[in-house]
């Protein structure tokens, strides 16, 4: 029986190991001058063990396409003119980590054009079964395989667009009577802003694509490199050397449980709300429900907030809050990519103009200007350096806000926060009326009795606590509470089984003699690659089915309160378990 | 063996001191801006202007840009003292966007409130008058060293060139006195406008923190200066003669193009007390300046109901609604 210690390296050597396959693709493409570019990122981070920020420069393209790659189940947008290698990036990348051919990585991207119907998008009806009076469903590659690709996506009519909306949307795509659920794909698509014959993309399609980069033409350098390399419509790719298989889907599935592990530094998770918010707020109207009055048009003339350092004032769209969960998880990403354990500011920070450029409005004078000329990558990370260092002034703020959710806030803290109130958009609008209402003796009580069984680890007191607060719909800011608890929860009783495929059905018995109400559902949950969440009252069981050979991983973690504790007494007793952490 | 000219050498001197200053006040503003807990403010546009036409100031409709004339210091022999006198007038300039007027309607109704005594074009001095006493004594309140330090040297420096002032001027030392409790000069004769003073010190005391009071208080005020403005401040028509000795000349900001002089020492003292500032741009043919300009007034509709005091305050141009 292998020990703790050696399960724990056994893990960092598999996870280091998947991040070299990675970084080996990232090479490999720029080693055999399949994509060639010299745009750099220049990515801030705390290395661990550390306290010095660090700075390592990152391929731009490359990197940023590999992060939509490992962050489970994302879509991106790769804009730029013709020729300068969008779709030839996605093939490579689909070919190196699917494993698949190029040919048929090609023969399922869609290539957009506005006579585009919903046949050739999703599926045909099978004409034999359909002459029997029966409609079955045909899907056309596209939906049914993992790798995506839509060329020129500004092509497709507002009626296609409105497919691939809701397959972005609800990861399910509907034709007849018939529905494919695609629980995972990772999804590429290119736009020609220049191209003849394109529709203008609506915000709620674009919020739907996690990240953008522009696809600038490659420099005199570059070009002297490609013009030396080999020519591939002569002799097309060598698959087996030069566009090899690095990984499997098998290994990316574990790579995007990796990566949803990743934890989150509080200053991480302030600066994304700071940035949703600086975007978002403005002190006279509600943005995503006006139509006429917007920034640039009047709506900020003699308003004390209309200045050089504020964001409100130059943009004229909100950010939903799809924005902050893709920040997060491409930030998570980044931090695999980079071999840290955590998400910190740095990071946000780095990765937050490529979610957010692509689905913002905004005012024309500004960003058409000097030294921008309506580069909105460039000025998006303008902005969000403005709001890291507006964030960074306030974060005292932030302190007296922590200080009342553990319900310990005092006089003098809500005077230090009455000094921000006056010129802070976001203290002004968010912190002060929250702190507001957490500034109150059964908020101040339950939040001290949380901390105080959080540290004796007493996890009955907590579970108690969480269901009283389910059934008192009265009680102030009980949203917060019920959060805490459960984040108290799953940190002090998550424990994480990984076994072999092969013996799901044996883990399943086990289970379903004990909780015979989960039997279906944990049967569902084995029954394809995929991530699914079970929750009862009392427990939450995340189960990840990496592959469905036999020899794919399953990863099974399970938190809650004593049904979880019953539950992984169970597991704990198969033979073939592999406790991760 | 080559000699450098006189003139080369002093232009080189001046712009190392021109770099020198620019350091230093750049230390003030970011201790400034500390004090104020970081308000969204830019850093200032520190310029030399010789003329000293320009002074400190801020601009609502330039959205919140400071302007910081720094060839308007007193000679100091200690670099401590220059951050001293810039970071006063940068507190000072945050001040206006930081308590008052705020925003633009506070300021609307501010000079609303004066236009009801004085005339349309006179209303902005009384506002800047009344804004200045609020900020400085709140100011006094916390640093009240530096801000009689900065008064002195402001006032010595007036009347080391003048042995009189105009009386507006004198009033505006002497509100400080009273509202400081402390002696500007001690050997000055303020008594002409001691009543004077003391009236609109007792209005600024009462409910000092209520800040529901100021449109009222503006009004009481506008009607106590009534007589003293138009003693000192001269509307003149384009072309007249030239300017009186002692004496400088601005344009008012009502869009119409009128010219008004006045003595020097007010400017020193307040800026211009006309401004908003950049509508002298706006009288320019610049048509870029215009078109800017015309984005960043407003096109709300309540705000027509302030007419007058709505083009001085930035948020409204000849009576018409402006796009952005």
């Amino acid at each position: 029986m292998p020990t703790k210690k050696s399960l724990v390296q056994n893990k960092e050597l598999n996870s280091n190991l998947l991040r070299k396959k990675i970084w080996k693709i990232i090479n490999l493409l720029e080693a055999n001058q399949l994509f060639v570019h010299s745009r750099n990122i220049e990515v801030s981070f705390t290395p661990e063990g550390k306290k010095k920020v660090e700075k390592k420069s990152l391929p731009e393209i490359l990197t940023i396409c590999m992060l939509n790659a490992i962050a489970p189940n994302s879509a991106m947008l790769l804009i730029g003119g013709h020729g300068g290698g969008k779709t030839s990036i996605c093939k490579l990348l689909g070919r190196m980590i699917t494993g698949k051919s190029l040919k048929e990585i090609e023969s399922s991207i869609i290539r957009g054009h506005p006579q585009l119907t919903e046949e050739k998008l999703i599926g045909t009806l099978k004409l034999g079964e359909l002459m029997q009076g029966k409609e079955i469903v045909s899907w056309r590659k596209f939906v049914i395989d993992f790798w995506k690709i839509i060329d020129e996506v500004n092509r497709l009519s507002p009626y296609a667009q409105d497919i691939l909306l809701s397959l972005l949307a609800e990861g399910q795509v509907k034709y007849f009577d018939e529905v494919q659920n695609i629980s995972k794909f990772s999804l590429y698509a290119t736009i020609n802003p220049q191209d003849v014959g394109t529709f203008e993309l609506s915000e709620p399609f674009l919020d739907r694509f996690g990240i953008s980069v522009p696809i600038s033409m490659p420099t005199s350098h570059d070009l002297q490199i490609i013009l030396k390399g080999k020519d591939e419509k002569y002799s097309g790719y060598d698959e087996l050397v030069q566009v090899p298989q690095v990984l499997t889907l098998d290994d990316l599935m574990e790579i995007w449980y990796q990566v949803d592990k990743i934890d989150c530094t509080t200053d991480a998770n302030n600066i994304i709300h700071a940035i949703i918010r600086e975007f978002t707020l403005c002190m006279r109207v509600d943005k995503g429900n006006i139509e006429q009055l917007k920034p640039g048009e009047g709506l900020c003339s003699g308003c004390h907030f209309n200045t050089k350092a504020n964001i409100c004032n130059k943009v004229s769209s909100i950010l939903s809050v799809r924005v902050a969960k893709d920040l997060l998880r491409y930030s998570k990403a980044l931090a695999w990519l980079m071999n840290l354990n955590k998400v910190e500011l740095p990071l946000v920070v780095n990765v937050a103009p490529y979610v957010i450029s692509h689905r913002v409005g905004f005012t024309d004078r500004e960003l058409n200007a000097s030294p921008y000329y309506g580069n909105k990558l460039n000025y998006t990370k303008d902005l969000i350096d403005n709001v890291r260092k507006r964030y960074l002034n306030r974060k005292e703020a932030y302190d007296v806000l922590d200080k009342f959710r553990l319900g310990e806030g005092s006089e003098t803290d809500l005077q230090t926060l009455n000094k921000y109130v006056n010129n802070d958009l976001i203290v002004k609008m968010d912190l002060d009326p929250l702190i507001k209402t957490l500034n109150n003796k059964k908020y101040a009580e339950v939040a001290k009795e949380i901390t105080a069984a959080s540290k004796r680890n007493d996890i009955e007191i907590l579970s108690k606590i969480k269901n009283e607060l389910l059934e008192n719909i009265e009680f102030p800011n009980r949203g917060d509470l019920i959060n805490r608890c459960n984040e108290e929860l799953y940190k002090q009783t998550i424990r994480v089984f990984n076994f072999k495929y092969k013996y799901w059905q044996d883990i399943w018995a086990s289970i379903a003699v004990e909780f015979p109400e989960l039997d279906e559902l944990i049967k569902q949950s084995f029954e394809k690659r995929q991530t699914k969440q079970i929750r009862t009252k009392d427990l939450l069981i995340e189960i990840n089915v990496s592959g469905t050979s036999e020899n794919s991983t399953v990863n099974f973690g399970i938190s809650g309160g004593s049904d979880a504790l019953k539950l992984k007494k169970l597991i704990e007793k198969e033979p073939f378990i592999e406790e991760n952490e | 063996m080559k000699f450098k000219s006189r003139k080369e050498v002093s232009k080189k001197q001046l712009l190392q001191n021109e770099e020198k200053l620019r350091n230093l006040a750049g230390i003030a503003w970011s201790k400034a801006l500390e004090e104020y807990f970081f308000p969204p403010l830019s850093i200032p546009n520190f310029k030399f202007d010789y003329t000293r036409i320009e002074g400190f100031y801020i601009d609502i409709s330039e959205q919140w840009q400071i302007t910081m004339n720094l060839a308007q210091a007193p000679l100091f022999i200690e670099n401590d003292d220059y951050v001293r006198y810039f970071f006063v007038n940068a507190m000072h300039e945050i001040g206006h966007y930081d308590l008052i007027p705020y925003d633009g309607l506070i300021n609307a109704r501010l000079l609303s409130a004066a236009m009801k005594s004085v005339a349309n074009i006179f209303a902005p001095i009384v506002v800047n008058f009344f804004a200045d006493l609020i900020i400085d004594t709140k100011l006094h309140q916390k640093y009240p060293e530096d801000m009689l330090w900065e008064a002195q040297h402001t006032f010595n420096g007036i009347i080391s060139k003048k042995k009189k002032l105009a009386h507006f001027a004198e009033l505006i030392f002497r509100c400080y006195e009273l509202l400081w409790n402390q002696k500007i000069d001690e050997k000055y004769d303020f008594k002409e406008v001691n009543d004077t003073a003391k009236r609109i010190t007792k209005i600024i005391n009462k409910n000092f923190e209520d800040d529901s009071k100021w449109e009222e208080k503006t009004r009481k005020i506008a009607a106590i200066l009534k007589p003293i403005v138009n003693d000192t401040f001269t509307l003149i028509g384009i072309g007249a003669n030239p300017c009186t000795e002692g004496s400088t000349r601005r344009f008012s900001d009502d869009g119409k193009g009128n010219i008004i002089e006045m003595p020097e020492e007010i400017v020193q003292i307040m800026g211009n007390p006309l401004e908003n500032r950049n509508s002298d741009k706006i009288k320019s043919n610049n048509k870029d300046a215009k078109n800017k300009k015309a984005e960043d007034f407003a096109k709300e509709k309540s705000l027509n109901e302030f007419g007058s005091p709505a083009v001085q305050a930035g948020i409204l141009k000849d009576g018409e609604v402006l796009n952005t």
